[in-house]
């Protein structure tokens, strides 16, 4: 037999075709399947069958109106109409879920309180670590074709691995704000410049103290900056990488700490900044949504004037993720919900600008042809960042256990020096 | 003198009161107000209209907190009357390690205690519960009820009881006709406390009620800390009406010359 490279080149071609189209053919039909077995349930029907007539306690944060109604009419709503299922969102504080679990676990509670919970990296960690979760299920969800898990970013919340028992449903990404009438139109896009305008402007620039995780996100691009990319600070912490670029992170925040807001004696909180932006008091403020700009300008609470930016060395990106505590009294509604919001259906409305505004954490190309020529025909706001130069610029959270240590070094060196 | 005195104090209270409601209410009604514009630039009812819509569950909130509070305040008189009325008209054994006890949930800041009771009510399945909430909120009130209903019962004479006891009344009658008609002012501003404490309560709500237990409070904090000033004041000027109107009526009690303000230095 003698395969000449054209004939390599078109069985290479034919097979990756044929996979391509299994894929897509099993991304179709498998969609109202489970992929593989969740704890308690032998078939999706079954779940949904469970699901049926029942209450789902979902937890989050309460704090913006426009999610609190967005969740109630877009998710609420349909799974009422679709699956017979109450969603009952509990409003909280975001600090306070970690506890009500721990609390139950130590307890011996088997029926909690949360059912579903939008829940940070550092909580999942906390209580992955517990084993206080129910799962794995979030790989075997029928939605969960949609999802590349060998992404990094969806395998991975901030280095401890999702390992089904965390489902993405956003994604987010950090943006710099700033005002037009203070910096003008070109802002400044590399951390030099930004140093040099910090220097002829000064008291208008500054950052959340630490560990609040707006300043803490804005530091570790600081940590990306000194060391020439993320890439020394993705695997698992090293004392001596760390003490080879800190020096330096500390020096720097420590140089430009007296030209920033008040001399540097003191750290807003990350809301208070997004309020002295809109009030001029600064000219820059930050954060992970590419579309809060947008959205506060259209609430009013910020002039037209401000818009946003990321640096050419790229800002982090993460994604927003659901779980089910271990004593939840129905894993199968929450799952049912978890599901839904992976749905051509709703990612459509998250992506949407004059809905939701957020960023997909699932790539288009999944979906239907409807579905991506909707996205190509979405207007955005003048503050918002195109979704195509955001991902250009997308990198990865370090690890968790350096955010701690980058945050306890910044309390040590920056803000007690 | 005393007139001028009294007029002062009113204002003092008016302005006390007023002011800081005045920048809440034009802030609920403002869509844009940015420095340096002394008043909004643009207006819009939106917070109101979010106020009273499902989503924000601020009527739902508004109706648990009214109703806790008032079972708190039922329970609070339940156990701080007679407790009050013990310690002020007699003497036993122990009574200094009582009156202390019944004060220190002043000292030991509230968040401690629950913690603790956490645990315990998880146990007891009071978690989660409308009866656990209002049993959490009766741990400050307690102290607020018997500190007043002391004061009063120390000023109060049992002469007027024995009277009546002498010319056959039963001691419920006593007690209906007799005693509460002379404790009932000093006890409407103790119940007013009461329900002012239960009102304002967030943590121990958080924490017993385990977010099932949505009270006024609970939907307000999230925006406190977020940045849309307008639905935070929109929902605060709801969180304060009922204060007001607490506050407007207890002065009222409070500047008569009634058996309220006679002792209250005592304990």
């Amino acid at each position: 037999m003698v395969f000449n490279s054209k004939r390599i080149k078109l069985i290479f071609a034919i097979t990756l075709l044929s996979i391509l189209t299994l894929v897509a053919i099993g991304a179709v039909m498998a969609q109202d399947e489970l992929i593989g077995e969740v704890p308690g349930f032998a078939s999706w029907e079954e779940v949904l069958a469970a699901a049926e007539g029942t209450t789902v306690n979902w937890w989050m944060w309460g704090g913006s109106d426009k999610i609190n109604t967005d969740v109630d009419t877009d998710i609420g709503q349909r799974v009422q109409e679709l699956y017979g299922i109450t969603l009952n969102r509990v409003p909280n504080g975001a600090e306070l879920f970690v506890d009500q679990v721990l609390n139950e676990a130590a307890a011996g509670v088997e029926q909690g309180a949360i059912d579903l919970m939008w829940i940070n990296g550092e909580n999942f960690k906390t209580l992955a670590e517990a084993d206080l979760l129910y799962g794995p299920w979030s790989e075997f969800i029928p939605n969960a074709v949609y999802v590349d898990w060998a992404d990094p970013a969806l395998a991975y919340d901030f280095g401890y691995p999702v390992n089904g028992y965390e489902s993405p449903w956003g994604h987010a990404q950090f943006v710099m704000e700033y005002n037009t009438a203070l910096v003008g139109e070109e802002p400044p896009t590399t951390f030099e410049d930004l140093t040099a305008w910090i220097e002829a402007n000064p008291g208008l620039f500054t950052y959340p103290a630490l560990p609040d995780f707006t300043g803490s996100v804005f530091v570790r691009h600081v940590f990306y900056w000194v060391a020439g990319g993320p890439e020394p600070f993705l695997g698992e912490f090293d004392q001596e990488v760390f003490d080879q670029y800190a020096p330096a992170v500390w020096e720097y925040l420590n140089s430009i700490e007296p030209n920033l807001w008040r001399g540097g004696e003191t750290y807003p909180e990350a809301t208070v900044m997004d309020s002295m932006l809109a009030n001029q008091e600064i000219a820059f403020s930050m954060g992970y949504g590419p579309a809060d700009a947008a959205n506060n300008i259209a609430q009013g609470i910020y002039p037209d004037t401000i818009r946003t930016f990321v640096f050419d060395t790229g800002t982090i990106s993460n994604n927003n993720f659901v779980a089910i505590p271990f004593n939840s009294p129905n894993p199968a509604g929450a799952m049912v919900i978890a599901n839904y919001i992976l749905s051509e259906e709703f990612q459509l409305k998250l992506v949407d600008p004059a809905k939701w505004a957020w960023l997909s954490p699932i790539s288009p190309a999944v979906y239907s042809e409807e579905f991506q020529q909707a996205v190509a025909g979405m207007e955005l706001h003048p503050a918002t960042l195109s979704p195509t130069a955001l991902a250009a610029a997308a990198l990865p959270e370090p690890n968790g256990d350096w955010v701690t240590a980058i945050e306890a070094g910044w309390i040590k060196n920056v803000l007690e020096n | 003198m005393q007139r001028t005195f009294r007029w002062l104090a009113v204002i003092a209270i008016v302005l006390g009161v007023a002011l800081p409601v005045i920048p809440q209410i034009i802030w609920s009604l403002a869509h844009r107000w940015l420095f340096p514009a002394l008043l909004p630039t643009e207006w819009s009812m939106s917070s109101w209209e979010y106020v009273f819509s499902p989503s924000s569950r601020v009527v739902e909130g508004f109706m648990n907190s009214l109703e806790i509070a008032v079972f708190v305040c039922i329970l609070s008189i339940l156990v701080g009357l007679p407790a009050a009325r013990a310690i002020a008209l007699n003497d036993f054994k122990g009574k200094g390690i009582i009156e202390w006890l019944l004060m220190v949930p002043i000292i030991v800041p509230g968040i401690v205690s629950t913690l603790g009771i956490h645990q315990l009510f998880i146990r007891l399945h009071l978690t989660n519960t409308f009866i656990g909430v209002s049993l959490v909120h009766l741990i400050p009130c307690i102290p607020y009820m018997v500190l007043v209903m002391v004061s009063v019962f120390s000023n109060y004479g049992t002469e007027l009881e024995d009277t009546a006891r002498t010319l056959g009344a039963g001691p419920i009658r006593v007690f209906l006709n007799v005693t509460l008609p002379g404790i009932l002012p000093g006890l409407m501003v103790a119940t007013m406390f009461t329900f002012l404490i239960s009102w304002g309560q967030y943590i121990t709500t958080v924490l017993i009620g385990g977010g099932t237990i949505v009270t006024l409070p609970v939907v307000l904090f999230p925006f406190i800390t977020g940045i849309n000033y307008s639905n935070a004041a929109a929902i605060s000027l709801v969180f304060v009406a009922p204060a007001i109107l607490v506050l407007i009526f207890t002065s009222r009690q409070l500047g008569q010359d009634s058996a309220v303000m006679g002792g209250f230095g005592r304990l």
